[in-house]
């Protein structure tokens, strides 16, 4: 049941960023070894290959670079391992909340409380479709806990 | 290009943040004296393409500063090619004013708020990899203190600039062998610099004196025509350059000046 609900919350990122990408090319997608585990990867890096970066293991670096995508117009999206906010939280919240960075972090496990940072834990496939176009039309820093129960 | 002009810039860059540290009560002036040749080498020297009229410009080259915490240098350098007024300095880390120890966002000029050691090599990465996604012709610029070499995410960010062939990425390492607790060789050996980088795919260039503009302007030349990797400029240079009873001591790194050193320095 848990890999289910999240397959259902994944299929609703990757639904969700290729809607976006298609409208805006300022959408990159950061990923740190994780692109497998997310359903339509293959499609969305075959349409969208150019802005698609993976990071290897890299959690912090990845969220670092994000600022400095970020800082140029674009909105980065960063996802990882569930834990990922947990192992980037001194980048999240040193450098993308404290100067209020338009940078996008998905994971499953909680995030600690950070000062500026948006949280949203949808539930179902719908409000996850909901949450990432928001966070993607809202500026400043989200993180969206794909919730898996 | 002119080098009495670069000098006497980096001398005037020198003494206002000198006296800025000082009416701050706070301050690295040793760290912030070491790596002045390089940033008048980028602002003055026809090197980095900036203008003050436009300080959010994206047209314009991107510099970051790794070694954040000595970034009043950098802040003179600002207010002297007219980012901001120079009055400005006078309020430097005070309350209400946007120049903070570490660079932020809201200073006229600063694309880069690097406030943490280690982040600086992972920022400009994702400048410059957000450049070459555009396929824009801008560079990124990045000084980074020796020290920070330490940090684990510096070699993650150093791995990912060859990856991606990141040949719009020109970094300077400000070496002065110096840190707050002492010489790196005692704290934390980063040595050998060059077969490090190498090994993680950059192109080096060591600058055997990282305070004369000829150096360090050749060795720019040359990372110009680097292909399909980032260069890394190994800068050798002295903590608290330009001031000669500071020069090499790491008791300076963290150091403020008293009325009376400014005093002997500048008979002010």
């Amino acid at each position: 049941m848990r890999n289910l609900n999240l397959y259902i919350m994944l299929k609703a990122f990757s639904d969700a960023v290729i809607k976006i990408a298609k409208k805006h090319k300022n959408l990159v997608l950061l990923n740190t070894d994780f692109s497998r585990d997310v359903p339509l990867m293959d499609q969305i890096s075959l349409a969208f290959d150019d802005r698609c970066f993976n990071f290897g293991l890299q959690e912090n670096n990845m969220v670092t670079a994000a600022c400095g995508f970020a800082v140029r117009g674009k909105v980065p999206f960063c996802f990882g391992a569930p834990d990922l906010a947990v192992k980037a939280f001194p980048v999240i919240s040193g450098m993308v909340c404290k100067n209020n960075l338009n940078v996008k972090i998905f994971g499953v496990e909680d995030c600690p409380k950070c000062k500026n940072l948006t949280v949203i834990e949808p539930k179902t496939y719908d409000e996850a479709l909901e949450a990432v176009q928001k966070a993607f039309d809202e500026f400043g820093p989200f993180y969206i806990k794909l919730s898996v129960l | 290009m002119d080098l009495k002009f670069l000098k006497e810039k980096a001398a005037a860059i020198r003494k206002d943040a000198l006296f800025a540290i000082n009416k701050a009560g706070r301050g690295f002036s040793g760290s912030a004296m070491s790596y002045v040749e390089i940033l008048v080498a980028l602002y003055y020297g026809g090197v980095m393409n900036v203008d003050p009229k436009m300080p959010g410009s994206d047209e314009l080259d991107y510099f970051v500063l790794g070694k954040g915490h000595a970034a009043i240098s950098w802040y003179a350098a600002l207010a002297d090619i007219g980012y901001f007024e120079k009055s400005e300095l006078d309020h430097y880390q005070k309350e209400n004013s946007f120049l903070s120890l570490w660079p932020n966002l809201k200073i006229p000029g600063v694309k880069a708020p690097v406030q943490n050691y280690g982040q600086g090599l992972s920022f400009a990465c994702g400048l410059a990899m957000s450049l070459k996604m555009d396929r824009k012709p801008n560079r990124v610029f990045a000084v980074l203190g020796d020290g920070e070499l330490a940090c684990g995410q510096t070699w993650e960010a150093a791995m990912s600039a060859s990856h991606y062939n990141l040949d719009n990425l020109i970094v300077f390492v400000d070496n002065d062998g110096l840190q707050l607790d002492g010489p790196n060789k005692a704290v934390m050996d980063v040595q050998p610099i060059q077969d490090k980088f190498e090994a993680f795919g950059w192109k080096v260039i060591q600058v055997r004196d990282g305070h004369d503009f000829d150096q360090i302007l050749d060795a720019l030349a040359k990372a110009f025509t680097t292909n399909r990797m980032p260069t890394l400029i190994w800068c050798h240079t002295v903590k608290g350059k330009g001031v000669p009873f500071a020069e090499g001591k790491e008791s300076y790194h963290d150091a403020v000046l008293s009325d009376a050193e400014l005093k002997s320095l500048y008979n002010a």
